[in-house]
């Protein structure tokens, strides 16, 4: 961590000793106000920049994203909710000079996303069906250095929210059950997301300006919740499998399949929450096939995730809860070697306001070095205001 | 942008340290947690004067007050709390206090609304046997008012489609027709309700109403009384009849129907046959009756009121013991003859549901509202860590529709070009 940022850690011991717990029985049978209402507004700004200084080329890339989404959650039963979102986003990218180079020019990307709508309805206690559907208004029409933003975009080392503005239509169809054991709550789930095929520009690889299918996605998951008191246990495991993307209805890429396991270990006593937590993200080799079909070239193109870290949740008071959270992000290639390492600071803060507004603002400052030669500072805030009905 | 930065911690920081001191609200439930209810009530009174979250102080401060056995009060800041919050602790402990302010139908409304937040098995069958009795204790507290105000009954005021039927007297000395006496009641009650345009008392309104005119025995079936059950039922046709058993096993069923306003009496139906013959001549009246009070029927509805509840006399009679038992409040009798009707007869519902009733009446017996509380609380744990997991699944199972970042939802032409070594795979 830069020398810059420790003044942080005085205010995160501050806060962790303003923090004492306190019974609250209410909260075992009670939600915020906030989440019962019937129909919940929020907007969520989000400003993410990332300095990049790489010290052999002598270059330090600049990336920022400045995201404004709008998000409807519409209750239409105590069991069926509806989830509407959508955002307007600009991104920059600018590699400036350390030394003799010449700077390159600003690029920006701009403009909405697709519209996301989704439907999750309980069946019961124990089941549950989702439903979503992507309507494509966001925008495609990116020239070339749009696309290298949005490719930027994408890097693994960074946490910008937002990648791909618009794509084709999308539906997407879940289910999940869960069961009570004794002790444990377990889950089983399956996903299948369908992804409509789009003409997408500035990929020309078999033809120009070709009709590109990014593929269906297959996911399963299981999870486990164990302990209903002081110490909480959970996990889940996610496995996705990608069909293959084509071009003009070749096929030109089969991405690999990807596990995710998430776990955490949790102790709540009254209002605080402290929280061990550790996410590993494994992907495996994706495939290009040759022209001829011939034989297929293994890509390992998607590094290995690890995150871990600890949090800590405390409500102060009936209308202020505070949440922070130090995490390492550490990413590894395929075999093992190390590519990245980073550090991330994370503060937030939720407040009500007044009867059905809630403010809700956070930080998060990130910073670590890729391959041992490049440094990363990254910081991001947002501030959300909720209303409900 | 360090001092940026530096800025932003700080007034949170100081945006945190503002609202840190604890709430009155935070106070009320540290002293209501350790049962210090005048010092809880203190602090929920104070935060219910505060501009957020009044709504939830009202509804703690109506707990404390339900665990002080300060009812009528718990019943005020629970109904305003209740206006608001629409979660499963409102509704329980507002149910809870309007039952033990004996406001019954409130009661009912409110463990409705609960059953309706929180259908979990832990709770569930508790709430149904709470709810049953809860409908039985209305009935009498309805029964009671009634024969309070009677005096102040205006007649003028009582619809004209709505009905009451009588129990069936036992003319001959055949005391394995006594059972029948109710049953046939419960027959004609059941088909009348299938009936649009009239309105017909449950029977257990009757029986609840009976019990609080403690008649004697020799009165139950005089002309005045029927005319007297019909006012404090609050209907214009009161449907009387008697059962006769003759010679060669056959049976005679006379019906009339006291017209409550004018105070008299008109024969409508004299049914006669055998024995085996017993629900043809049920349905016959039943088409009488429904003459009698000017009510027509299409030819769907006389389809439909054909339909027979069952054909098996056994299991009639099972029945009618079981309602008896029932009205004595000997629920185990009760349990055992509807279940022996249904062993005659597995398809006749009345008697099925008639089991689930006594059921219920027998379970809310041994229960109490202490019982409840701590069964909804485990309940409402249960069921938030089920919901707990749903959420997470449905975290999961989303990721590739919302991915929660860029990077987790990566696709060929987003990413860099591989910079590690590639391998070549020959197909066969």
């Amino acid at each position: 961590m830069q020398r810059q940022y420790f003044f942080i850690v005085p205010i995160l011991l501050v806060l962790l000793i303003c923090t004492h717990a306190r019974l609250t029985e209410a909260q075992q049978l009670s939600r915020p106000s906030l989440i019962t209402r019937r129909m919940n507004i929020s907007s969520t700004p989000n400003f993410q920049s990332w300095q990049l200084t790489d010290h052999s080329r002598r270059t330090q890339t600049l990336m920022t994203q400045f995201a404004v989404p709008w998000n409807l959650n519409l209750a239409l039963s105590s069991r069926t909710q509806v989830q509407l979102t959508q955002y307007h986003v600009r991104s920059d990218f600018q590699i400036g000079s350390v030394g003799d180079q010449a700077d390159i020019e600003r690029i920006d990307l701009q403009g909405f996303g697709d519209v996301r709508a989704k439907l999750s309805h309980a069946v019961s206690d124990s089941f549950l069906i989702l439903v979503g559907a992507s309507l494509p208004i966001g925008r495609r029409d990116l020239n070339r250095d749009e696309s290298l933003v949005s490719a930027a975009l994408f890097n693994q080392s960074l946490d910008f929210g937002v990648g791909r503005l618009g794509e084709g239509t999308a539906f997407d169809f879940g289910s999940g059950y869960v069961h009570s054991l004794s002790n444990a709550t377990i889950s089983l789930g399956a996903n299948y997301l369908y992804r409509g095929s789009y003409q997408k520009d500035h990929l020309t690889v078999i033809s120009e300006n070709p009709v590109y299918d990014p593929g269906q996605e297959f996911s399963l998951a299981a999870g486990i919740d164990v302990g209903k008191e002081t110490f909480q246990f959970r996990s889940d495991a996610v496995y996705t499998y990608h069909t293959a993307e084509t071009l003009d209805q070749q096929n030109y890429f089969h991405q690999g399949p990807n596990l995710l396991l998430d776990t955490g270990l949790a102790y709540k006593k009254h209002r605080i929450q402290l929280e061990i937590f550790g996410q590993y993200l494994q992907h495996w080799s994706s495939r290009r096939p040759d022209l001829e079909g011939d034989f297929d070239i293994l890509i390992r193109d998607l590094n290995n995730r690890l995150v871990y870290g600890i949090s800590a949740n405390y409500r102060i008071g009936q209308r202020t809860s505070v949440f922070g959270s130090v995490s390492d992000k550490l990413i590894r290639t395929h075999d093992n070697r190390k590519f990245a390492a980073i550090r991330a600071y994370d503060l937030n803060l939720f407040c009500r306001i007044a009867a059905g507004l809630g403010f809700t603002t956070g930080i998060k400052i990130s910073d670590g070095q890729i391959k041992q030669r490049v440094n990363l500072t990254g910081l991001s805030t947002y501030a959300t205001l909720t209303t409900g009905f | 942008m360090k001092r940026l930065i530096r800025i932003y911690l700080l007034s949170c920081l100081g945006f945190l340290l503002f609202g840190c001191g604890i709430s009155n609200y935070d106070r009320g439930q540290e002293f209501l947690a350790q049962e210090e209810l005048k010092a809880a009530a203190d602090y929920f009174t104070a935060a219910t004067e505060e501009n957020v979250g009044a709504d939830e102080a009202h509804r703690e401060l109506g707990i404390t007050y339900y665990r002080g056995r300060f009812f009528p009060q718990a019943v005020t800041h629970l109904q305003i709390a209740s206006e608001t919050l629409k979660d499963e602790r409102t509704a329980l402990y507002h149910g809870m206090a309007l039952e033990q302010n004996q406001k019954y139908e409130q009661a009912i409304g409110a463990y409705e609304e609960f059953s309706v937040l929180n259908d979990s098995p832990e709770i569930g069958y508790q709430i149904r046997a709470r709810l049953a009795h809860l409908r039985n204790q209305h009935l009498i507290q309805s029964a009671k008012q009634a024969i309070q105000a009677e005096s102040q009954i205006d007649l003028t005021t009582i619809p004209e489609d709505k009905v009451a039927v009588y129990y069936f007297e036992l003319l001959s000395g055949r005391d394995d027709l006594v059972p029948l006496q109710k049953a046939i009641s419960t027959l004609v009650i059941s088909d009348l309700e299938k009936v649009r345009g009239i309105s017909v008392v449950p029977r257990l309104q009757l029986q609840r109403m009976l019990d609080q005119m403690r008649l004697q025995q020799d009165a139950v079936f005089n002309q005045e009384t029927k005319n007297r059950v019909g006012r404090l039922l609050g209907v214009s046709n009161v449907c009387v009849g008697t059962i006769e058993g003759l010679a060669d096993l056959d049976l005679r069923l006379s019906t009339s129907v006291v017209k409550v306003k004018a105070g008299d009496i008109d024969a409508v139906s004299v049914q006669q046959g055998a024995e085996s013959d017993f629900f043809d001549l049920q349905k016959s009246m039943v088409l009488d009756i429904l003459d009698a009070v000017g009510v027509t029927l299409t030819e769907r509805q006389k389809r439909v009121l054909n339909r027979r509840e069952t054909e098996n006399l056994s299991a009639l009679i099972a029945y009618g013991r079981g309602l008896s038992a029932s009205d004595k409040s000997d629920f185990v009798a009760a349990e055992q003859y509807f279940k022996l009707s249904l062993k005659e007869d597995p398809t006749f519902q009345l008697a099925l549901r008639e089991l689930d009733y006594v059921r219920l009446l027998a379970e809310a017996q041994e229960q109490s509202l202490t019982q409840i509380e701590e069964l909804a609380m485990e309940s409402a744990k249960s069921r938030a860590a089920r919901q707990q997991r749903l959420n997470r699944m449905n975290q999961a199972l989303s990721r590739q529709f919302i991915p929660p970042t860029a990077a987790d939802s990566p696709r060929e032409g987003d990413i860099d070009p591989p910079k590690s070594e590639i391998q070549i795979v020959v197909k066969n």
